[in-house]
């Protein structure tokens, strides 16, 4: 299953998608929005994307997330954020989820998961 | 404030003023008035305004028509609540107190001026009652506190940004620490590298705070992460290049770079022998891109390693992260670095 890891900080983007790699899925990283969304246009059978919401550079995690949506709307959506839950309720897209920084990569494998299989 | 605080021991313990005075205030000379540091204006019962200062004026943005039926309640062209809702004159607090009596002691409300340009003021207002108890007029005495106001807005947004920095250093410290242990053959092993790139991290960030918002060179940069290592390894690592200011995201990203390379080389690397060196050089071309050359000379014979460890990682995830290149060679005679970055220009709006 093929997922796409929006992160800017090279650390956590490493840990992350080593992780994910080692859970089964085929990981495409991305340090910026565009660089994302380029990503999502030129693969298919992207299921998810797990995004994070503070970028250095524009456009935000939010506006990653409302564009994806253009290009594939049934990609589910994975925010990761260091701000709490607040701002998603008025910025989050539809069918997606929240992942609270720092998380423990177990976290991120079975957000990833939830996320690949929507129908449980 | 002193006039309402006078007027208050006046009044004991009662709250309202007695009404002679306000027939006092009413007939104060304008130029006592005027000396006042904070605004102030009378409204009569029926709340038309029939005295105001220099210092309310100033702030109104306007003159009212002193003692005219179609402007009550107060001078200003417009007031909001602090929420940003609208509040019709005829529902301000002054008119409230003109109806109940009530004084009100630190109000918040914003003043819009006929030019556009919005104040919050601080209010405070008390009522003038008769013998028999009717509301003659109430004064209203009120500050401008719109600075205090911003910098308050500011600090909020410093805190919040802080926790966000906070956190976000929390999870880079937790994937370090995950990524590290999975390197490592023994817990001394983990623990002596961990704490370097803590101490790593700390040096860059310290760097950071020293260089305000700005960024930070790269010479004072170089010079930071060598320090650890100490003279004798240092002596043997030779820099060159322009003086270069590197933005907060990209000066925190090659310190951790040229620490995993500088740990490399110390541990491994030409300066784990007696005559090997590193030699450093930069230089920027006028599309203001940095190019950078990390060359390892005399060490012992290096080979490629046979899996891609934390520190390779990190240098090549780091500089794609920057939007840059990096060429890692692991050749016989001495690992190099050469690696690209395009340093954002601060006119054009780099972040």
């Amino acid at each position: 299953m093929r997922l796409i890891l929006l992160e800017d900080d090279a650390v956590i983007l490493m840990c992350t998608q080593e992780a994910l790699t080692e859970a089964g899925f085929e990981v495409l990283p991305a340090t910026r929005g565009s660089e994302a969304l380029a990503l999502l246009s030129k693969f298919s059978n992207v299921v998810a994307m797990v995004i994070d919401v503070n970028l250095a550079e524009a456009p935000d995690g939010w506006e990653v997330a409302r564009l994806a949506r253009q290009i594939l709307p049934d990609v589910m959506i994975i925010y990761t954020t260091t701000a709490g839950g607040l701002s998603y309720k008025t910025h989050g897209v539809e069918r997606s989820v929240l992942l609270e920084k720092p998380y423990t990569l177990e976290r991120a494998v079975s957000a990833a998961r939830a996320a690949a299989t929507p129908d449980q | 404030m002193s006039v309402l605080d006078f007027l208050h021991a006046k009044s004991g313990d009662s709250g309202k003023l007695p009404s002679n005075s306000f027939i006092v205030l009413a007939n104060l000379d304008q130029a006592a008035l005027d000396v006042l540091p904070q605004a102030v204006y009378l409204c009569a019962g029926d709340g038309r305004v029939i005295r105001c200062n220099e210092r309310a004026v100033e702030l109104w943005g306007r003159t009212p028509r002193l003692s005219d039926p179609e402007e009550r309640f107060c001078g200003s062209f417009r007031l909001y609540r602090t929420d940003g809702s609208f509040l019709p004159h005829d529902q301000c607090p002054m008119a409230s107190a003109l109806q109940s009596g009530e004084s009100f002691q630190g109000l918040e409300v914003v003043v819009e001026r006929p030019d556009g340009q919005r104040l919050t003021i601080l209010a405070n207002i008390a009522a003038f009652t008769d013998g028999d108890g009717r509301i003659n007029g109430a004064i209203n005495c009120f500050q401008d506190i719109s600075e205090r106001k911003c910098a308050e807005e500011r600090q909020r947004e410093l805190v919040q940004e802080l926790n966000h920095r906070v956190k976000n250093t929390l999870a880079t410290v937790h994937s370090m620490a995950t990524f590290t242990a999975r390197d490592a053959n023994s817990v001394a092993d983990f623990s002596s590298r961990f704490e370097a790139r803590i101490v790593a991290l700390s040096r860059a960030q310290a760097l950071l705070s020293e260089c305000s918002e700005h960024g930070a060179g790269l010479r004072e940069l170089l010079a930071q992460q060598l320090q650890p290592f100490g003279a004798g390894e240092s002596a043997r690592v030779h820099f060159d290049g322009p003086d270069v200011e590197l933005r907060p995201a990209a000066a925190m990203s090659l310190c951790m770079v040229f620490h995993e390379l500088m740990t490399n080389a110390a541990k491994y690397g030409p300066l784990s022998v007696e005559g090997g060196r590193v030699s450093i050089s930069w230089d920027v071309n006028r599309e203001r891109t940095l190019t950078l050359d990390w060359v390892e000379s005399g060490g012992p014979p290096v080979t490629s390693p046979e899996r891609v460890g934390f520190g390779t990682q990190l240098i090549r995830r780091t500089i794609a992260a920057l939007g840059g290149k990096a060429d890692l060679r692991f050749e016989p005679s001495g690992l190099s670095l050469r690696t690209s970055i395009a340093l954002h220009d601060e006119k054009r709006g780099g972040p």
